[in-house]
């Protein structure tokens, strides 16, 4: 059965200032008035509406909203960190602002909380998660470039004391922990060219190249959850045959891996409201 | 029957040499019960709740939170508490302070220490450091004596005062409130009575007014005196998440400024008088007083000195920097020849309190700085 939707609308913003978006809202959503909500959040090469196209579809099967921000102005520029102190805007209450606009623009309440990151979105997604368990229902982390690890002596963007960079920001373990969490990676990802960090510290700490930098840190994190006898799910899946090309990944499996991730959760979450009813 | 182990057969540690560089603190034998500690008002943003565990294996950061023992009452015998009282200080009195840097000229430099060895108590609004400089009037610190870091996950990140600052506002757009900045020589020009005398005089003329003192060391008195004052909002450096605001980078302290003042104009205020603590050489005054930010917020500068060739060596230094400067106060007005002097050498009003409290002269000089414009 076919299946309508409102289209893609590019929602921007209304003011100056705001996170713009793009959005597509399937048409089950807006009748229902309520829909799981699937936020993709895009790399420094900032190709929101690439991430958009690639997908709609699945968004569609699950009637789920589809959000992807766009963080490209001069304000923006430490998003992968959430935008520290004196580094710009904040970019994780920027996007909160942004889900309530849409939810008020839409007039549909939002359930379960679906984020997605590529590269430097993987960046983003980590952080706001480590920073705001209680809006991620679920997280898929996708070549993001190095990570937060869950390291209490490390200060914040590499472990979690974060001080005053981020205020009312504070990670604490036994709650970022609890989120199911699967991070991807391309398994020919493995090219150390400029869009990598490579200062000695993260060569050192988190490996050379993404995929070792995956495995160390769902490990890091699988290990912080064993430690505190949490029942947390830490998954690490990698793509056959991409490197470091959001459509490669795509190709390879990456929305498809990512939607059925969202939809084990979704169907393991009790309370949540039906956003999955029968998704292929 | 079994044998019972003669005394001199059991092994003895005390003959074990340590090197005091790196022998670990002792760790607090007695089990210490961190809600029975008095909490600083430093700390009054933390919730009590979440103060459940202590951390003795990681170094300090400024902001973090640390249960500590007072091992002996010097300097400051009183501690400002989370609501904004004070409790006399004894011996043996467990606290919870924060840790943070100080730079107060009359008072103590203070920085903090990179290991959980004993400190100071630096401030009396809950700061500990270890005390690097002091004016020859003050006496030795109050000693402080640290159990461990405060958290809330046995392994989790200590808790640190920038987990519980106001979020800041996500519009940053231009505002339209006046903003009047209380700036001064250094430490004691009279900054913080001219700020409550200006709040007073425009709660007078019927005018909603938000107060934020930008920089500093944690302390319950200045915000205290502005709300008696009227200020409709009181906010100050530790809302934003910092113990004090001494050695942050220039970005962070205007970063700071710019959240305190939209906070107080998403609050309603009609007007906003911010102060800047000590004087235009302390290195964190002098950055934020010529950040681009500063310049396009703020309307007007009331200049504050002890005596009249101060005075007249802190407005040369703010025209130099093209900032509007409004007119004179402080603990000049105590001589009237010297106030006499500033006046003719730089022909700007002075005001004191009393003026300051008469509403039409306050709403005036809110209006005039208005007029000034900013400088961007």
């Amino acid at each position: 059965m076919k299946k309508s939707a409102r289209a893609i609308e590019n929602a921007g913003s209304d003011r100056p200032g705001e996170l713009a978006y793009h959005a597509f809202v399937p048409e089950q959503a807006a009748q229902r008035g309520r829909a799981a909500l699937v936020v993709a959040v895009h790399g420094i090469s900032r190709n929101a509406l690439e991430q958009m196209a690639g997908f709609s579809t699945f968004a569609a099967e699950r009637g789920h909203v589809l959000m992807a921000p766009c963080f490209d102005t001069p304000e923006d520029e430490d998003y992968q960190r959430l935008g520290r102190r004196g580094r710009g805007r904040r970019a994780d209450l920027a996007l909160d602002d942004a889900i309530r606009r849409l939810a008020e623009k839409t007039k549909i309440e939002f359930g379960p909380r679906f984020f997605f990151g590529y590269s430097g979105g993987g960046q983003f997604v980590h952080r706001y998660l480590m920073s705001h368990p209680d809006r991620v229902t679920a997280a898929v982390v996708a070549a993001a470039g190095w990570y937060t690890f869950p390291d209490a002596h490390q200060a914040y963007p590499h472990g979690l004391r974060v001080g005053g960079a981020l205020a009312g920001v504070r990670m604490e373990p036994s709650e970022f922990l609890r989120v199911p969490l699967l991070v991807t990676v391309g398994a020919l990802d493995v090219d150390r060219d400029a869009s990598v960090r490579t200062t000695p510290k993260v060569d050192e700490g988190q490996g050379g190249d993404r995929i070792e930098r995956a495995k160390r840190w769902i490990t890091a994190m699988q290990a912080a959850a064993r430690a505190r006898s949490l029942p947390a799910r830490h998954e690490l899946t990698i793509l056959d045959g991409a490197g470091h090309s959001f459509s490669d990944c795509v190709e390879a499996g990456l929305a498809r891996a990512s939607f059925r991730f969202f939809d084990s959760v979704d169907a393991a979450t009790p309370g949540v409201f039906g956003s999955c009813p029968n998704p292929k | 029957m079994n044998a019972v182990p003669e005394l001199n057969s059991v092994p003895l540690v005390e003959n074990v040499v340590m090197d005091a560089e790196f022998m670990p603190e002792i760790v607090e034998v007695l089990p210490v019960r961190i809600e029975e500690a008095i909490r600083a008002y430093s700390t009054r943003r933390v919730p009590a709740d979440a103060m459940r565990s202590l951390r003795n294996d990681l170094a300090p950061s400024a902001g973090d939170l640390v249960l500590a023992r007072v091992e002996s009452v010097g300097q400051h015998k009183r501690l400002h508490t989370v609501d904004g009282g004070r409790k006399n200080l004894f011996a043996g009195d467990l606290v919870i302070v924060a840790y943070g840097d100080r730079y107060a000229p009359n008072q103590y430099e203070a920085l903090v220490p990179s290991d959980l060895r004993d400190c100071d108590l630096a401030a009396g609004g809950g700061i500990a450091g270890r005390v690097v400089a002091r004016h020859e009037k003050m006496r030795g610190p109050t000693r402080l004596h640290p159990i461990g870091l405060v958290a809330s996950d046995p392994d989790g990140p200590p808790l640190n005062l920038g987990g519980f600052g106001l979020e800041p506002p996500t519009s940053r757009g231009p505002i339209r409130v006046p903003v009047v900045a209380v700036v001064g020589t250094s430490m004691d020009a009279g900054k913080t009575t001219t700020s409550a005398h200006l709040v007073r005089g425009l709660r007078n003329a019927g005018q909603r007014v938000g107060y934020a003192k930008v920089t500093g060391t944690a302390a319950a008195g200045d915000p205290g005196l502005l709300r008696d004052a009227g200020a409709q909002l009181v906010l100050d450096f530790t809302d934003a998440g910092f113990a004090s605001t001494y050695r942050l980078p220039s970005s962070t302290v205007v970063a700071i400024f710019e959240e305190l003042v939209l906070h107080l104009v998403a609050a309603g205020a009609d007007a906003i008088v911010i102060e800047v603590a000590d004087g235009l050489l302390q290195r964190e005054t002098e950055a934020l007083l010529q950040s681009r930010t500063f310049r396009s917020r703020v309307n007007g500068v009331i200049f504050t000195a002890a005596d009249s060739l101060g005075a007249v060596g802190g407005v040369q230094w703010l025209r130099d920097r093209k900032l509007p400067v409004a007119g004179l106060s402080g603990r000049l007005l105590t001589s009237p020849l010297q106030v006499r002097e500033a006046t003719t050498a730089t022909r700007l009003p002075v005001y004191g309190l009393k003026d300051l409290l008469d509403p039409a002269t306050a709403a005036k000089l809110v209006a005039g700085t208005a007029s000034l414009g900013t400088v961007a």
